[in-house]
């Protein structure tokens, strides 16, 4: 699946919270029904990313492993 | 989540409480926690001036190097506000320290036991203490 994003955000290299804080402030800047792409290196972010669009009511669309970055996709619902 | 609170306690000046309880306390707030933390004892240090430095400081020291990956202390502490953290300074704290307005890097709202009592045991707030 190819998801079109609006925004794009890179925490490569930072552990966390920082790929989830950064997600949550760009989700915010941005209006319902648009899409944030996340790039991260923490390894915990893939179940930290379902967790967290679970609690936040967002929708994870997909995640995916590109070699040691994973990859999301993140549609802001309200 | 939607209106439960976290209230987390900090009371030590050492890396291993003050970085898992902002880690904890950031997150939460994202999740639409509402997040109050009390620091308290020599956890306070990480309010005042030249505090956040000293803590990492310390971290530095412990890991014989940087830390990989982890946002500087202040940042971390930035994005807790701006996530909607509340941070509180304990007064016994303040007093027992011969502290003042002057000592704190910014004004943070000054509170007793009882506040906490009334708003987190009274009020059933889930609480961490670090």
């Amino acid at each position: 699946m190819r998801v079109k994003a609006s925004r794009i955000v890179d925490a490569r290299g930072y552990m966390c919270p920082y790929p989830i804080m950064l997600l949550s402030f760009t989700l915010k800047s941005t209006l319902p029904g648009d899409i944030v792409e996340v790039k991260a290196t923490d390894p915990a972010f893939e179940r930290d990313v379902a967790s967290w669009a679970e609690e936040t009511g967002n929708e994870l669309l997909e995640v995916r492993r590109e070699g040691d970055v994973i990859v999301a996709y993140v549609r802001r619902v309200k | 989540m939607g209106g439960e609170t976290l209230a987390i306690i900090v009371r030590s000046e050492r890396p291993e409480s003050v970085y898992p309880a902002l880690i904890i306390a950031s997150t939460a707030a994202t999740m639409g926690v509402n997040v109050e933390v009390f620091f308290t004892f020599w956890g306070l240090k990480v309010l005042l001036k030249g505090g956040v430095e000293e803590v990492e400081g310390k971290f530095r020291e412990a890991l014989g190097g940087e830390p990989k990956g982890v946002p500087p202390l202040k940042t971390l502490l930035d994005m807790a506000r701006q996530a909607g953290v509340k941070i509180y300074a304990c007064s016994t704290t303040i007093q027992a320290m011969g502290l003042g307005e002057g000592s704190f890097e910014e004004s943070y709202p000054v509170v007793g036991a009882a506040t906490f009592v009334h708003k987190h045991v009274s009020g059933g707030s889930r609480i961490l203490v670090f």
